[in-house]
């Protein structure tokens, strides 16, 4: 297994091939983060309103 | 359902399964562990499919897009068995949790399968000279995007959940039929796509040196999906279960620490 570009600025451009190659990485990169914050933003925030709901009907109890 | 665990003690386990208690539980446990896994095996992946795997002989470095258009079209494709079987399941045995694990599957299935379009359409330009064509393969690709964004458009569609759930189901079952379709459409009409790269009845048409970086980036697909499908399930539990005390305690811990 051998390293097949003979410097970092080769391996960024891939002769003519870079632009598409590294489109094709970001993009998946990008897209798959969404994939695990989307569903973890949701997570907190359902577990946030669900505490919050319980304070508020804690509250209006004691106040009558 | 208590008929069910009399039946036989093997019979447990699908009781079980269908508690959505259970899940989040029990995939709690799970997931830091899947999760390391899934990104030590793309991350080494990609890595070695980038910089150390051999250039393809015709097409230079652009083929190394495959390292990530085999994987997201493959978890494309099994991502719908998954979120057909699972809609199949809840229509039969009427399981909660399945519901949400067909629900939850749509948008991942969605991401993957536009994943899959995008990285063929940046490998298409240099290849075959263009972004896009309308053959079969690609078109019917396209199709499977529209049959996830179908069920998760239909699950939004509806005033109760059951009706929604319903409806995603039998659309997730109806679309089953275009999954051979992709699978055969390389060989039943003529296309610019490239026949398949690897078959379970024959050895794969690339070098070892190739192959093995694949290989991992699919494992790694499949582990990265396993933690979404997960995670996107527990957040869909929660919202659902808001009102059942486990939920309330779990929320209250939280607010708590």
């Amino acid at each position: 297994m051998t390293f097949q570009f003979e410097s970092l600025q080769q391996l960024l451009t891939m002769d003519g091939h870079g632009f598409y190659v590294w489109t094709a990485v970001l993009v998946s990169m990008a897209v798959m983060l969404w994939l695990i914050v989307s569903p973890l933003l949701d997570s907190r925030r359902a577990l946030k309103d669900v505490a919050r709901d319980i304070a508020r009907t804690a509250n209006s109890k004691e106040e009558t | 359902m208590n008929w069910l665990s009399n039946l036989s003690p093997s019979w447990q386990w699908f009781h079980r399964l269908g508690s959505p208690r259970w899940f989040y539980q029990t995939t709690g446990r799970w997931l830091p562990w899947l999760s390391l896994l899934a990104f030590t095996l793309l991350s080494a992946g990609l890595v070695w499919g980038l910089a150390f795997a051999p250039q393809d002989a015709k097409q230079g470095n652009s083929f190394r897009i495959i390292y990530l258009h085999v994987p997201a079209s493959f978890l494309a494709l099994a991502g719908y068995y998954i979120m057909a079987i699972a809609g199949a399941v809840g229509l039969i045995w009427k399981m909660k949790l399945s519901y949400m694990l067909m629900k939850s599957a749509a948008p991942i299935g969605a991401a993957l399968t536009f994943l899959a379009l995008f990285t063929g359409a940046v490998w298409g330009k240099p290849t075959w000279g263009t972004y896009w064509v309308w053959d079969a393969r690609v078109t019917s690709m396209l199709i499977l995007l529209f049959l996830y964004l179908g069920v998760l458009a239909l699950q939004y569609a509806f005033h109760s959940n059951d009706a929604g759930n319903k409806a995603s189901a039998i659309l997730a079952l109806v679309g089953t039929v275009n999954i051979p379709i992709i699978y055969k459409s390389v060989d039943w009409w003529y296309t610019l796509h490239q026949p398949a790269t690897i078959k379970f009845t024959s050895a794969p048409s690339m070098h070892p040196d190739m192959f093995q970086p694949l290989l991992v980036m699919i494992l790694g697909f499949y582990c990265f999906y396993t933690v979404a499908l997960f995670l996107f399930t527990r957040a869909e539990i929660l919202c659902r279960e808001r009102k059942s005390v486990w939920v309330k305690e779990l929320a209250m811990a939280r607010e708590q620490s």
